[in-house]
């Protein structure tokens, strides 16, 4: 019997969200991003070292093209947070963030307008140990603005019960 | 799939192929460590637009049982990348990267990124590698992950 996966919540398999960045990446996203992870490499703020690696000019840190949060246009919630979310209540469990997959297409540019376009794939009951989890599993497609795949993102959010 | 499939190649038929960088199997990847302090979980909520209190807020997370803010995962996709472009150099092309979150990183604390090339193979458009990575605090293993990378084959050597 599961005791977490109620037809409610198994109903929001293939619910999807979308969201479109009101404006283009930008040179400053770039810089801003590596350096608050403390990463020099001078491809994401010189246009020279990032031609001599190959690239038409400066671009993104790889994995910045994967964080919702920066597409999308609302206020915070009372937690603070105003990104994607599922908006999934699961009654005495507490949510954990199990990983993630990346695959990069298309390097980003500052000129690139992304948007993300997200589904649920699959909601699956297991358990850890004795205790129950809910996984929910979400992809998500990174589009520019001439529908150009730069990236996707598979993502898994545990409900651990408590 | 492919990493296991690249893993009953023989290294020895790699090697004769000549590439620009010339990763070898089992070729450690120069690690390093970072410090995760306040002001880094600040600068990269503000660069994800992600402001959600557990991570920058000590009371908050506190009033959660948690010893302090909880660093953001995807902060440590970053590192990942990281690790593997300084190593390899930035004509490298981080293709796709898996990682699972096994235990919480916590503000202040520091992570040591490591890892090494497990599978390794050759084509037309140059090397390709998968690289095993851990992201540690002392003996506490937080992140486990594969990279895959290509190490383009260049004309110009």
């Amino acid at each position: 019997m599961n005791a977490l996966l109620t037809p409610e919540i198994e109903a929001l398999v293939g619910t999807t969200a979308a969201y479109v960045a009101p404006e283009p990446v930008g040179r400053s996203s770039l810089r801003y991003f590596a350096g608050a992870i403390g990463d020099d490499n001078p491809i994401y703020y010189d246009d020279d070292a990032a031609r001599a690696a190959g690239y038409d000019g400066v671009v993104a840190p790889v994995t910045l093209v994967c964080e919702s949060n920066q597409y999308m246009t609302g206020e915070p919630d009372g937690d603070g947070y105003a990104g994607h979310s599922w908006g999934i209540e699961v009654p005495g469990t507490r949510l954990i963030r199990g990983g993630h997959e990346y695959r990069f297409h298309r390097p980003v540019y500052p000129s690139d307008v992304i948007s993300a376009s997200w589904v649920i794939t699959d909601i699956a009951e297991k358990k850890s140990g004795d205790r129950a989890m809910l996984i929910v599993s979400s992809e998500a497609r990174f589009e520019n603005q001439d529908g150009d795949l730069l990236a996707e993102n598979k993502e898994t959010l545990i409900f651990l019960a408590v | 799939m492919g990493i296991f499939w690249l893993r009953t190649r023989k290294p020895s038929f790699f090697w004769r192929c000549e590439v620009a960088l010339t990763p070898s199997l089992g070729e450690p990847v120069r690690g390093f460590e970072r410090l995760v302090d306040p002001v880094r979980m600040v600068r990269y909520a503000a660069a994800t637009w992600d402001w959600h209190h557990l991570h920058y807020d000590r009371d908050y997370a506190e009033g959660l049982g948690l010893v302090g803010p909880v660093v953001d995962g995807q902060m440590f996709g970053a590192f990942l990348a990281e690790h593997v472009l300084d190593h390899f150099g930035p004509k490298t092309r981080i293709e796709s990267m898996s990682f699972r979150f096994r235990e919480m990183v916590f503000a202040g604390e520091t992570v040591s990124v490591a890892g090494s090339v497990v599978a390794l193979s050759q084509d037309a458009d140059g090397a390709r590698i998968a690289v095993e990575q851990s992201i540690s605090v002392g003996d506490r293993v937080c992140v486990m992950a594969t990279t895959m990378a290509l190490l383009a084959a260049d004309p110009d050597g």
